[in-house]
């Protein structure tokens, strides 16, 4: 899922054995997620539905997936096609992973295969109708994976404990010294360091930032973050952080705040009625969260 | 410093994303059942007024009906990992006079004798009800004893509600049964017994479905068996059988509306006895969020066909007889409406109902009561809830 993983259980002694079982049956589950949805393995159901792109051919899904494209379908209204799932062709043209800027000349051509209304879901079968378009859950599918983690915590029975997956993070009940669990907010500026500490119990957090993955080209740092309408990177905030009772809405509502211009971004926050935390370009702090709480 | 920030989860936008988010399997064990998360207290006041008959309609005594006041005070609270517990409290006092009988006044048309002066009584209900949870469903158990002047009832009550695995549908049952005592005050008005008993015993059969992330439907069935005295003592002319059989079928319809934030609400019943009378109701509400208040409109329309041995003037050569309005045929329309508010902990609430009837507004033939009602009834309610 691009990032570290990592799962603690708050367990009693004599349960050592169950909670091993359960943590390989998580790390089972999260893998099977990846392999489904990763665009990065060529036999991902991802991959197979982006090699039909144009083609008129529709590929059955399974309930889970399908039903997450649907909640993708909400996010890109409810952010007027911010949020679009068919953005990672841009991947051709920006690749973070490396640290490139590819061939800029591509871009016009690119954005004509953008657009989640040109994604026909429809009786657990995608299409896409457009050739070479693809679709890339990574805005989604982490975090819904830790939102998997966690319920299967909670379903065998253990209310207290972290999931944190590349950052995203759910904290069930409290920690084995019975408070609140400690999780920090790194500084944009120096992103070794915590900008400050968020004390949660039964909630998710979820941080989006610009200074994650950038590239450098002469003296210009560009955010990883793409707007889908112009291909080019979003200028917005350094960083955006959500509190939400599950990880997929915070990591949606936080992804959001940072694919637009501040204002703006202050007021989707300011919306969804969650806590927050922008940090601007400047380094400035606004929102519940950076009031001094924790 | 740390200061607490807690969760809101009705946001529009967030309410939004919450809605598509049921059909994935890893929100829907957020959705088993569970005991109530916080303890809540809450007091309620209604007030319950019977416009005054018509001048026409009345033959003798006074026009003025029954003003009821309703004090209601409930507590629930949650009790280790599975279980809440409930105390219900309800205080009702009545005022006021009620139809007799009915006869034939000097214009040749039928009109009301009341029964006299004002009377002023008050009924005591305690209920106390205890519930299971468990991942797919809950059970409740409910004891209730209400008391007053001439009437006494304990009734006792068992429900269970049961979720299929993917948390879409959920299956519900009870039954019930409450032994009551009638022992009419003789101060008023001639009565004719002493004490008598009667029984009543009730089962209920249900369903709701999710249809959709913003829909669910539902549908219910249930059955009344009451047998023993179930005359009106206080009616001159009334004479019922010592059984009734009661049928209802039920429906529900709810629709979240997304873009609007809104939520619209339609039910229906269809209601049938042995005694002759067929019923119809429906309403339709519309519940409309405004930040942190809801506001909820409703209009409702009920019509009833007459009981077999209903007449407007009681027929006593029969073997049973009643000119009791409440028997007739008749439609009837309630226009409401509910505010409601939360504010952190403190919940406040506040409502107001018309209700207007006539026997032309109603879908059945029958001859009309001359005694049908008409109210007001507004409540005002405050609840507190704490860890």
């Amino acid at each position: 899922m691009g990032g570290p993983a990592t799962v603690l259980v708050v367990h009693s002694p004599q349960d050592v054995t169950n909670v091993k079982r359960l943590l390989t049956d998580v790390e089972r589950r999260l893998k099977e997620l990846e392999q489904k949805w990763s665009r990065y393995k060529p036999d991902s159901l991802i991959s197979l539905i982006n090699a039909r792109a144009g083609s008129g051919t529709a590929t059955e899904v399974d309930a889970e997936t399908y039903h997450l494209l649907e909640v993708c379908r909400t996010l890109w209204t409810e952010s007027d096609g911010l949020f679009d799932p068919t953005a990672g062709v841009l991947r051709h043209v920006w690749d973070f992973q490396r640290g490139t800027l590819l061939e800029p000349e591509k871009l016009a051509a690119l954005l004509q295969c953008i657009g989640f209304d040109r994604v026909i879901l429809s009786n657990n079968t995608v299409q896409l109708e457009i050739p070479h378009a693809e679709l890339d859950l990574g805005g989604v599918g982490k975090e819904y994976a830790a939102d998997v983690a966690a319920a299967m915590l909670r379903e065998a029975g253990y209310n207290n404990g972290l999931v944190e997956l590349a950052g995203d993070i759910v904290a069930l009940g409290q920690n084995p010294k019975r408070s609140p669990w400690q999780v920090g907010i790194r500084d944009p500026a120096s992103p070794e360091r915590s900008h400050m500490t968020l004390k949660i119990e039964n909630a998710a957090v979820a941080t989006s930032g610009s200074y994650y993955r950038t590239i450098h080209q002469g003296d210009h740092q560009y955010s990883h973050l793409l707007d889908p309408r112009t291909g080019w990177p979003v200028e917005g905030p350094r960083s955006a952080t959500v509190i939400a009772e599950n990880c997929l809405i915070a990591g949606a509502v936080s992804t959001v705040a940072c694919l637009k211009q501040m204002p703006e971004a202050t007021e989707w926050l300011e919306e969804s009625g969650l806590p927050w935390l922008l940090i601007s370009a400047e380094g400035a702090l606004s929102g519940p969260l950076g009031q001094k709480s924790s | 410093m740390s200061k607490l920030i807690a969760l809101r989860t009705d946001s529009r936008l967030v309410k939004s994303l919450g809605a598509t988010l049921t059909a994935l399997p890893a929100y829907q064990s957020a959705l088993a059942d569970a005991p109530p998360a916080f303890t809540e207290v809450g007091l309620r006041y209604s007030h319950y007024s019977e416009d005054s008959l018509p001048e026409d309609s009345v033959i003798f005594r006074s026009r003025s009906r029954y003003d009821i006041d309703v004090t209601q005070l409930w507590i629930e609270a949650p009790v280790g990992g599975a279980w809440s517990i409930a105390l219900d409290v309800q205080n009702d006092a009545m005022s006021g006079a009620s139809p007799w009988f009915v006869g034939l006044g000097l214009d040749g048309e039928p009109g009301v004798i009341m029964s006299g002066a004002s009377i002023q009584d008050n009924r005591v209900e305690v209920g106390v009800t205890t519930r299971y949870f468990w991942a797919d469903g809950n059970a409740g158990l409910a004891i209730s004893h209400s008391d007053e002047d001439d009437y006494e009832a304990l009734s006792f009550a068992f429900d269970v509600a049961w979720n299929s695995a993917d948390n879409s549908r959920t299956w519900t049952a009870s039954a019930s049964s409450s032994n009551d005592t009638v022992s009419p005050v003789k101060e008023r008005i001639p009565v004719f017994i002493d004490e008598e008993s009667l029984n009543t015993q009730s089962i209920y059969f249900g369903v709701s479905q999710i249809l959709s992330q913003t829909r669910i439907a539902r549908i219910g069935l249930s059955y009344t068996q009451s047998d023993g005295y179930l005359t009106d003592p206080y009616k001159f002319a009334d004479r019922r059988p010592d059984t009734h059989d009661k049928w209802t079928l039920s429906a529900g319809y709810r629709q979240f509306m997304v873009n609007m934030d809104a939520a619209l609400q339609a039910d229906y019943r269809y209601y049938h006895d042995d005694w002759g009378t067929d019923s119809h109701t429906l309403e339709i509400g519309w519940h409309q969020n405004l930040g942190n208040h809801i506001l909820a409109p409703y209009l409702r329309y009920y019509t009833q066909g007459e009981a077999d041995f209903f007449s407007p003037i009681a027929d006593r050569s029969q073997a049973f007889y009643a000119d009791d309005y409440r028997l007739s045929s008749y439609g009837a329309l309630t226009a409401g409406v509910r505010w409601t508010v939360q504010l952190g902990d403190w919940g406040i609430e506040a409502q107001a109902e018309r209700y207007r009837s006539s026997n032309d507004w109603g879908l059945f033939d029958g001859d009309a009561a001359p005694a049908l009602v008409d109210f007001w009834r507004a409540t005002v309610g405050l609840s507190w809830r704490f860890d």
